[in-house]
């Protein structure tokens, strides 16, 4: 019986522990923390339509452009290497303004 | 200026506006959350991320409750939605220690650490129990008993911010009660023994 007394005012007491809870100070730097995310965060919107997969996109875009550039170069500059190694050792078989 | 002109300033992004609405709700906001989370550091976020969702959220304010209690209820939302996210890490992180992996665990708490400046030394531990008490409640038992007992709101307010009738935010509280005494009943029996 006292055992069950004791364990009822043990539960009183810790349902009246809020009676005893004070007001709580938000931080100082609290406003301007919230100020600078809000209005930072409002430039980012104006950028807010490339997302990552548009980077990502874009960048895949940029590379496969590149890699047929440099393809496409290479073999150009290849045959014309080639004919002008013919040239030079009479084996090519275009006909020169010379002769 | 009333307040249907200063909302229109707010949905226009007036930086004025912005700074007069946190210096007026900061105090409020930030009391509800600790009261729902009696962490300061944690409280702190969640009452960043309610400007932010007040911000976002402006232009679709329907003005069929007053700024207050729309702020209220983003407040109520954003500090159950962290406690969801908390007790869903614990359960997994419980989880991946049966599983076998290493993983420390406090699974008893869900906020980060009991800090509420509020509290004197001596009321700590009893305050703690309290709160872990409040966790086990049923959401809508937590939330009446929190705004009511801890935040100290008037019923009128409640039923504003949970859009419950007057009967059913009483018989909610009642129920409340009743289940911490409860909770508190079988915690205090096991030290006791």
């Amino acid at each position: 019986m006292k055992k069950e007394q004791h364990i009822q005012k043990q539960i009183d007491e810790t349902l009246e522990i809020t009676s005893q809870f004070s007001k709580v100070k938000i931080s100082h730097q609290f406003k301007e923390k919230v100020m600078s995310q809000l209005f930072v965060e409002k430039k980012q919107l104006i950028f807010s339509w490339f997302t990552p997969k548009l980077q990502y996109a874009t960048l895949a875009m940029v590379i496969v452009i590149n890699t047929f550039a440099i393809f496409y170069i290479t073999k150009s500059n290849y045959n014309s290497n080639i004919q002008t190694f013919a040239q030079s050792f009479n084996i090519s078989t275009e006909e020169s303004l010379l002769n | 200026m009333s307040e249907k002109g200063f909302i229109l300033k707010l949905q226009q992004g007036d930086y004025g506006s912005y700074n007069k609405l946190i210096n007026t709700y900061e105090k409020k906001v930030f009391g509800t959350c600790i009261s729902f989370v009696p962490n300061k550091e944690d409280a702190e976020d969640i009452a960043q991320e309610v400007f932010v969702e007040v911000y976002k959220s402006i232009k679709k304010f329907r003005e069929n409750s007053s700024l207050s209690t729309w702020i209220y209820k983003i407040t109520t939302n954003k500090c159950l939605e962290f406690i969801r996210k908390k007790n869903t890490k614990k359960r997994f992180a419980f989880l991946q220690s049966i599983s076998g992996n290493d993983i420390p665990l406090d699974r008893s708490n869900y906020f980060t650490e009991f800090n509420h400046p509020g509290i004197v030394l001596e009321n700590k531990e009893k305050s703690e129990t309290l709160f872990k008490a409040i966790n086990k409640l049923p959401e809508n038992q937590r939330i009446i008993f929190t705004l009511s007992k801890i935040e100290g709101l008037s019923y009128k307010e409640i039923v504003e911010i949970t859009e419950k009738s007057l009967p059913s935010v009483e018989s909610i509280l009642f129920r409340a009660k009743k289940n911490l005494q409860d909770i508190l009943h079988i915690y205090y029996k096991n030290l006791n023994l």
